[in-house]
């Protein structure tokens, strides 16, 4: 799946949160956003989903060259594009399983049978150290930090999405679930190709899941683009380097 | 365990129960008395019925209410000392109605869950009246009282809490909340490929039933009546 943002400029209530953005993603590369907090980084993620909270004023969202800006948020899943969340909300009362087999259906013209399903299911608990019974309890309902990121990571398992957005995926994860997510999404990217739109603040993930390209969101634009050494040298120097004079100083850093 | 059916017009009854029991009221206008004689579980499913409903019970109890379309007054009298009760209503709202709850604690170190959840699913008026009451005589009582209604149209719709306590060392909570689901949650699940009419299907099941810990057949007849009389 291709992903192209053309000039995109969003806005929430009258304040600009992303402006003239361009990103192009092609199908199975990876590609890391970093930045510090409040730049715009899960604002662009939610874009792309069709948060109802913000506003295209301008530009375009393209996948495959259509235009997904007047799909709704469940016509953008049912294409293949996925979003783990950076912080996955808990609905009570609806059990991961009621709810994984209605997402599932919603994409299929006929049912999935109960014992496909369950097996499923149960392969992919299995994959991420997931305990059988979670399958009975509400949607990330008491469940820890970490346990929320497995379950994300579980949902896109089973959906088999071709674009993927991950939002801080590090976050809340200790280092065995760090390596535990990471090798289940790097095993996902082999096998299907996907491409996938990586958000975070630190470098260390990047050990696991190597970018083919880096960006550096501020201000709601992106300001360099690099290969993973960007990444090193924010992980040095910080995202301070950006802050003034950002062009100089970019060209200073590349030729150092 | 019992599976009592009632849908005598105007009339009053007083029932004994000694083991857990699936209670349907169905077009049924006039008053009930329960008395539960064991620690038991009672499910009370009233349809379209106009009922006032006494409770009492000296023993723990955990009592499930789905009502539907159906105006509602429920006198709850724990009458025994170290009681744990735990009280569960949900309803679907068509026409204007009412439900009014007393909860009476009558004895010393009673610990009582209240939860009330509505759907309003039209322009009609629901209203709520939960009134937690502690009398002077009692003491060392936690008791806590959640009501919301989820409203899905425009309409009036209220929840009046009372917490009336007449003694010191109690530990007593209310909260209250009328208002439509939270879009992050519909948004949560549309970003699953769920559509928006979908979401609210999976959102209203969890919301009425998802405090209940009743059983499949129980639960089968809830959704049932949520399909027919709602979706």
């Amino acid at each position: 799946m291709d992903i192209k943002i053309k000039n995109l400029t969003v806005k929430v209530k009258e304040k600009t949160v992303l402006e003239k953005l361009n990103l192009n993603i092609k199908e199975g590369e990876i590609h890391v956003i970093m930045g510090p907090n409040g730049v715009g980084k899960s604002t662009l993620s939610n874009v792309i989903m069709g948060s109802p909270l913000y506003e295209v004023t301008s530009g375009d969202i393209l996948v495959d060259n259509k235009s997904i800006l007047k799909l709704t948020t469940d016509e953008r899943a049912r294409l293949g594009i996925f979003m783990s969340f950076q912080n996955p909300i808990d609905i009570e009362g609806v059990t991961n399983q009621e709810f994984l087999k209605m997402a599932i259906n919603s994409n299929r013209e006929t049912p999935i049978g109960l014992y496909d399903f369950i097996k499923e299911l149960e392969e992919n608990y299995k994959d991420l150290s997931f305990s059988k019974e979670m399958m009975h309890r509400g949607v990330n309902q008491n469940f820890s930090g970490g346990e929320k990121k497995k379950n994300e990571i579980i949902q896109m398992k089973i959906l088999k999405p071709k674009f993927l957005i991950l939002d801080e995926l590090d976050s809340g994860l200790d280092v065995d679930s760090l390596d535990l997510v990471c090798k289940n999404v790097l095993e996902y990217h082999a096998r299907e190709k996907c491409s996938i739109l990586l958000i975070t603040h630190y470098n260390k993930i990047l050990e696991k899941i190597k970018p083919d390209f880096v960006h550096v969101l501020k201000d709601g634009k992106i300001i360099k683009t690099g290969d993973s050494s960007l990444a090193d040298l924010i992980e040095e120097k910080g995202y301070k380097i950006f802050e003034n004079n950002e062009k100089e100083q970019e060209e200073d850093i590349v030729y150092e | 365990m019992n599976k009592l059916l009632i849908g005598d017009i105007n009339t009053s009854k007083t029932l004994y129960l000694e083991e857990d029991t699936t209670l349907i009221i169905e077009k049924y206008k006039g008053y009930l008395s329960i008395v539960a004689k064991n620690d038991i579980q009672v499910f009370i499913n009233v349809l379209f019925s106009d009922i006032r409903i006494k409770y009492s019970t000296v023993h723990n109890t955990r009592v499930y209410v789905f009502a539907i379309d159906s105006s509602v007054s429920f006198d709850i009298d724990l009458l025994k000392d170290d009681i744990l009760f735990n009280y569960y209503y949900s309803n679907i709202n068509i026409k204007d109605n009412d439900y009014n709850i007393n909860i009476n604690h009558l004895g010393n170190n009673i610990t009582s869950k209240i939860t009330n959840h509505g759907i309003n699913t039209t322009d009609s008026k629901l209203s709520y009246v939960i009134n937690t009451v502690v009398p002077k005589n009692y003491t060392r009582i936690n008791t806590n009282q959640d009501s919301k209604i989820i409203t899905l149209k425009d309409n009036n719709s209220t929840i009046k809490p009372n917490l009336l306590i007449d003694n010191d060392d109690i530990e007593a909570n209310h909260s209250a909340y009328i208002g439509r689901f939270k879009e992050d949650n519909i948004f949560y699940l549309m970003t699953r490929g769920i559509s928006r009419d979908d979401a609210t299907v999976l959102l209203v099941r969890s919301f009425l039933i998802g405090g209940m810990d009743i059983s499949f057949e129980e639960r089968e007849i809830i959704l049932k009546q949520i399909n027919e009389y709602w979706r």
